[in-house]
């Protein structure tokens, strides 16, 4: 639960960041933030109270029946959730990295980085 | 049957070893690349044939050996083949387009390019909605990336505002695909589907936000800035490729998800599509940059798309139905807008008066305004049937308001589509040479053969259609292909292939006065065609035109089913369209005759969404009477045909549109193409015989709209300086007496009106054309400017005497019947007071009609018009036929009336007291008895005639001569000379005494309603602040007001 919460308020601080700083740089962070935040709540999504990893092993006790494969005798945690987590940072850093780039090149043809500044496209 | 892994396997390779092969050899990458997108290409093929022949096979496979909710599942159906199929062969021609940019900067663009090409694949086979959101990062990181092949600041900043907007929205479809995940324990969206309805609130979220995240996507309005910015600013090939190539990806994968929504989720999304795609359409009004333009008819097209996937799954329409309505919507949006991105990227500015340059490049100006017209959603191209079928459904279903919306938006469209089409075509701009780079012609050739050769099979096969429905466009493209020959060549071949068709395919298959009516329309056409045969060259596009208007009026007469019907009516506004715009003026007024027309196009397309369907291979003329149409249908359709006719207050376009086209091409619209109005009317008037008498009050008001478009025609006709616009104001008069006769709904009536329709024909069709010849060899249009050309052009004296005296409707000829029946027919039925006003407004036109004839060929000769020759022969031919046609019918009428009477009799039938007695008319009616001998009369006539005419022969002799000048001047010379001129503002006394009623305010009124709706647009566009957060503030503002929408707890 303190993990969802945290998740959120961290959504919440990216969220504020991205609509309130005008350096483009800390939109950029803003925008990292709120995927640190998604993170978490993936994460917090697939937790299960006092259950373990889902690894197979010793730890848990499990039996082999005829129709439906494995059946697990104690709890485990979703492992769904955390191995879409892994996917999601993936592309979140490749997504930070393309807009940094971008920033990047933006500074060096123009020698700005308030987002301000960036507004001659409009109508 | 192919597995879909091969093709993302071979995709992944392909992308890693470019790199590798890049360093041997740019060559290689490409060819590498190219090679890809053709395997891919063909292994679709595959799969769609092997499909064909084993409609039940499987096409679900799984990955990794597990079955469906545990691995990821993909699908290659029959439809998944053919979008895959459809975002590859764009994407090779994309890449064609992009060939130079990827000649120079190699290895990475060509692997980015690639990279977007899979994501979207991906995310039409995937069935998995985690593994969506993989692909949709995919193919947008791809993208992001491919913005930097264009490095200035604008591409740059877009770039960023754009990969914000994207990052957010897919983030909030992560959030929402987990939350998902929470409630229904399954990623796979067929199990999903199979699964009832999670009944809690938190569910409901979780799919608004997967929802959203896509929706976002798909760039709403108002939620869209960011994506505008970019269609502007990056390089035109990602431009197309970002329209075309993403958002169809995108579209399928909202298909796809979208029986998932709850029944409120699915109507907010419904109408927040209808809502972005006329609003979008909205602020498109003012834009003048052609890319930001693009980008607002993307955001609308895909609004459509989205608002006619959830229409349709909310009225529970058949899945195969929807599926082609939105596959006609999105197939040409996609190549349409990808091809015009491509032509924005030759043009060397983006503002839309220099697209004008695109007039003389040739083939670039074919697709440009083949382009246009399919976005337009104009036939025949695949989303004009689409609509058709959409616009069914929602008739069908009485979604009033969605289908008002969907036609609003329409409208707006078709506004700013035409104008840029204007501006590309119309003489008033001159074209600057353009430097076209070849290899980009290829991608535009491409797309505009498969959008021509996937209409003209949508139309050879749509069983609402028969073959004949697509002769106009094959009239089209053949005279289009000789536009090189000369103009006589190609007019002799028009007047060969439409007089066959008319007497060997039209004529045996109609009743009486379906064949009238071809006589009118394809008949009057070809005997004016000659006209255009006076040019030495090619007339380029005139022909093509012509030949597409004049087929269209044929198909308007046999048209057995609905759709037929329309199909002809839009196609036959398109061929008069460019006859306007090809008018050395002719650019506004084709833009508002345009405008106006759609306007009727739609009435009349909601109107028949309210009538069952009709029979093929039977003309309506003869199904009529089976049709049950409710009043509304009715009033829309008589509203949109009133447009046609250009009747009082919906006649804005008219003048313009008469006046400003090629002269031969006004004598034929102003001629010819009001009676498709005529005809319309009376299909309409036919359905309600029976129902409606005579004397009720909605056909007194329509007789009231007929007489008042008489006499405000005629009132309006007196003050024109130009002799064009006089005449057409006059045939706007004139067509307001076939309303009011048509309006009596009795037999005398009707005859009166399609005789007058006749006469109309044949007057003013010789008038016209014998005052282009006029036009031609004085150089002018105003009256004033003339003078005393009796002796210089005596043949057009001639013709224009015969037609005036025939409009004014004096005996002894045809005109005095015509006018005769309608008055007679008036008070046979108690109308006295329109008949008043009929007759009142027959004075007034005697005044422009003096004014006509005098000015011009009396008087004095002006000097500088002293070595005027007669008309070329070509504009004679036509003078000729119709002096002939008019005397025939006046000397003999009832040549004419008593085969009206039959036709007319086959609906109405011919009252008791009403014979025909030899060349006798003879009425007997309680309220009124008289007859009329035509023969008899032109007899008289010729007597009273011939009689002071050879008495002037014989005094003439006792004349004295004198010359033009043999008079003095005293006192100054004017400072304006040719306002003392007799025939300047010739009736100012008038002007005095009635010039109140004719103060031009409905045209203030439209002119009022276009501005209010622009600055409107104006304002709504200054939400686009260009600011990167400004935008991702409306994306979160956008998105809590839609689920403050929902009203979800």
């Amino acid at each position: 639960m303190l993990v969802l919460i945290g998740g959120i308020l961290l959504v919440i601080i990216g969220i504020w960041a991205m609509l309130a700083r005008k350096n483009i740089i800390r939109i950029v962070i803003g925008f990292s933030i709120v995927d640190t935040g998604i993170h978490l709540i993936i994460v917090a999504v697939g937790y299960i109270q006092n259950a373990t990893a889902p690894i197979i092993d010793s730890a848990v006790p499990f039996e082999k029946t005829a129709t439906d494969g494995i059946k697990l005798a104690s709890k485990v945690v979703d492992p769904v959730p955390s191995a879409l987590v892994l996917t999601a940072i993936v592309i979140g850093l490749a997504v930070t990295a393309l807009l940094l780039s971008f920033t990047i090149r933006l500074f060096k043809v123009n020698g700005s980085l308030n987002i301000d500044d960036y507004e001659e496209l409009k109508w | 049957m192919v597995n879909p892994l091969v093709i993302i396997a071979m995709f992944l390779g392909a992308v890693f070893l470019i790199a590798l092969l890049d360093k041997i050899g740019r060559s290689l990458s490409m060819t590498l690349m190219f090679m890809v997108l053709t395997a891919s290409c063909i292994m679709s093929v595959w799969q769609i044939t092997q499909l064909f022949g084993n409609s039940g096979a499987a096409t679900d496979y799984i990955t990794a050996g597990f079955r469906a909710p545990l691995s990821i599942v993909l699908r290659f159906g029959f439809l998944e083949a053919i979008l895959v199929l459809i975002l590859n062969l764009l994407g090779m021609l994309g890449a064609i387009y992009l060939g130079k940019e990827f000649c120079e900067q190699g290895a990475k663009p060509i692997a980015l390019y690639l990279t977007a090409i899979l994501g979207a694949t991906g995310l039409i086979l995937t069935r998995d909605i985690f593994n969506t959101f993989v692909f949709l990062e995919i193919l947008s990181i791809a993208t992001y990336a491919l913005i930097a092949i264009k490095q200035d600041k604008n591409s740059l900043a877009a770039g960023i505002k754009y990969m914000l907007a994207g990052g957010l929205s897919s983030s909030l479809f992560l959030v929402g695909v987990v939350f998902a995940y929470r409630f229904t324990g399954t990623l796979n969206i067929d199990v999903w589907l199979g699964m009832p309805q999670v009944p809690k609130a938190g569910y409901q979220v979780a799919v608004f936000l997967v929802a959203m995240g896509l929706f976002i996507e798909l760039k709403p309005f108002p939620a869209n800035g960011w994506a505008l910015d970019l269609y502007q600013s990056a390089h035109s090939g990602l431009g197309a490729i970002i329209s075309s190539v993403n958002t169809a990806a995108l579209l399928y994968v909202f298909y796809k998800v979208i029986p998932l929504f709850s029944p409120t989720l699915l109507a907010v999304i419904t109408g927040a599509g209808l809502a972005s795609f006329i609003l979008a359409n909205l602020v498109a009004l003012r834009q003048q940059n052609a890319k930001r333009l693009l980008g607002y008819s993307s955001t609308s097209q895909t609004g459509l798309i989205i608002f006619a996937m959830g229409a349709m799954l909310q009225l529970k329409v058949p899945s195969e139905l929807s599926l082609m309505v939105v596959f006609g919507l999105l197939i040409t949006n996609l190549l349409a807008k990808s091809g015009l991105f491509w032509l924005s990227g030759i043009m060397q500015s983006q503002g839309l008066k220099s697209w004008a340059d695109l007039r003389h490049s040739g083939s670039p100006a074919v697709h440009f305004a083949l382009f246009i017209i399919a976005l337009a959603a104009l036939p025949p191209f695949p989303a004009f049937f689409a609509k058709w079928q959409l616009v069914q459904l929602l008739g069908a279903t009485k979604a009033w308001v969605w289908l008002a919306g969907l036609l609003l938006g329409s409208l707006l469209e078709i506004v700013y589509l035409f104008r840029w089409l204007g501006q590309v075509f119309s003489r008033e701009n001159e074209p600057k040479p353009l430097y076209i780079d070849a290899l980009k012609l290829v991608p535009l050739l491409g797309v505009s053969v498969l959008l021509v050769g996937l209409s003209l099979l949508l139309g050879r096969f749509h069983p609402e259609l028969d073959i004949s429905a697509i002769y106009p466009v094959l009239a089209f493209i053949l005279i289009g292909a000789l536009d090189f020959l000369p103009a006589r060549l190609k007019g002799l071949l028009l007047i060969g292939i439409t007089g066959y068709w008319a007497w060997f395919g039209l004529l045996p298959s109609l009743p009486l006065m379906g064949q009238v009516f071809v006589l009118i329309l394809v008949g009057g056409s070809i005997a004016q065609i000659f006209g255009f045969m006076r040019y030495q060259r090619a007339a380029e596009g005139m022909f093509p035109s012509l030949a597409l208007m004049v087929f269209a009026m044929g198909n308007l007469v046999v048209a057995g089913t609905k759709l037929e019907f329309f199909m002809a009516w839009e196609l036959m506004t398109l061929g008069s369209y460019f006859l306007v715009l090809r008018g050395k003026n002719g650019r506004f007024p084709a833009l508002s005759y345009m405008v106006f027309s759609s306007l009727g196009a739609y009435l009349l397309l909601a109107a028949l969404a309210m009538i069952p369907n009709t029979f093929k291979g039977y003309p309506l003329l003869i199904q009529t009477a089976f049709i049950p149409m409710g009043e509304i249908a009715g009033l829309l359709a008589l509203l949109a045909f009133l447009i046609k006719l250009g009747a009082v207050g919906l006649h804005y376009w008219l003048p313009g549109a008469y006046s400003e086209a090629d002269d031969e091409s006004s004598s034929i619209l102003s001629s010819v193409l009001s009676k498709a109005g005529v005809f319309g009317l009376m299909l309409v008037l036919l359905m309600f015989l029976g129902k409606i008498s005579g004397n009720s009050i909605s056909m007194v008001s329509l007789g009231w709209i007929g007489v008042a478009t008489a006499f405000f025609g005629a009132l309006m006709a007196v003050f024109q300086e130009d002799a064009k616009r006089l005449l057409a104001y006059s045939s706007m008069s004139q067509m307001g007496y076939i309303i009011a006769g048509f309006s009596l709904m009795s037999h005398l009536g009707w005859v009166s009106a399609v005789y007058l329709a006749i006469n109309h024909l044949l007057f003013k069709a010789l008038i016209f054309m014998a005052m282009a010849g006029v036009f031609l060899r004085t150089g002018t249009r105003n009256m004033y400017e003339m003078g005393g050309l009796i002796k210089k052009m005596p043949i057009a004296f001639i013709s224009v005497l015969m037609g005036i005296i025939a409009v004014s409707g004096v005996p002894p000829l045809s005109g005095f019947g015509s006018k005769w029946f309608i008055y007679t027919s008036l008070i046979e039925q108690g109308r006295v007071l329109q008949a008043a006003l009929a007759f009142f407004s027959s004075a007034i036109s005697f005044l422009y009609l003096y004014k006509l004839i005098h000015t011009v060929f009396l008087g004095q000769a002006k000097p500088q018009l002293s070595n005027v020759k007669e008309a070329p022969i070509w504009l004679i031919i036509p003078q000729a036929i119709f002096i002939m046609a008019i005397m025939a019918i006046s000397v003999f009428p009832n040549l004419i009336t008593k085969p009206l009477s039959l036709a007319v009799g086959d609906f109405i039938a011919k009252p008791e007291w009403l014979s025909w007695d030899g060349y006798n008319m003879v009425l007997a009616s309680p309220w009124l008895k008289g007859n009329w001998n035509g023969n008899l009369v032109m007899l008289v006539t010729m007597g009273v005639f011939m009689t002071p005419l050879i008495w002037l022969i014989l005094v003439n002799a006792k004349a004295q001569k004198v010359k033009q000048f043999n008079i003095v001047y005293a006192a100054e010379r004017p400072y304006k000379p040719w306002t003392t001129h007799v025939a300047y503002n010739m009736f100012a006394h008038y002007d005095k005494a009635l010039g109140f009623l004719v103060k031009p305010r409905i045209t203030g009124f439209y002119n009022g309603v276009a501005e209010w709706t622009h600055s409107f647009a104006s304002t709504l566009s200054r939400l686009y602040t260009g600011n990167g957060q400004t935008y991702l503030l409306h994306i979160f503002l956008y998105m809590i007001f839609l689920y403050s929408l929902l009203g979800v707890n």
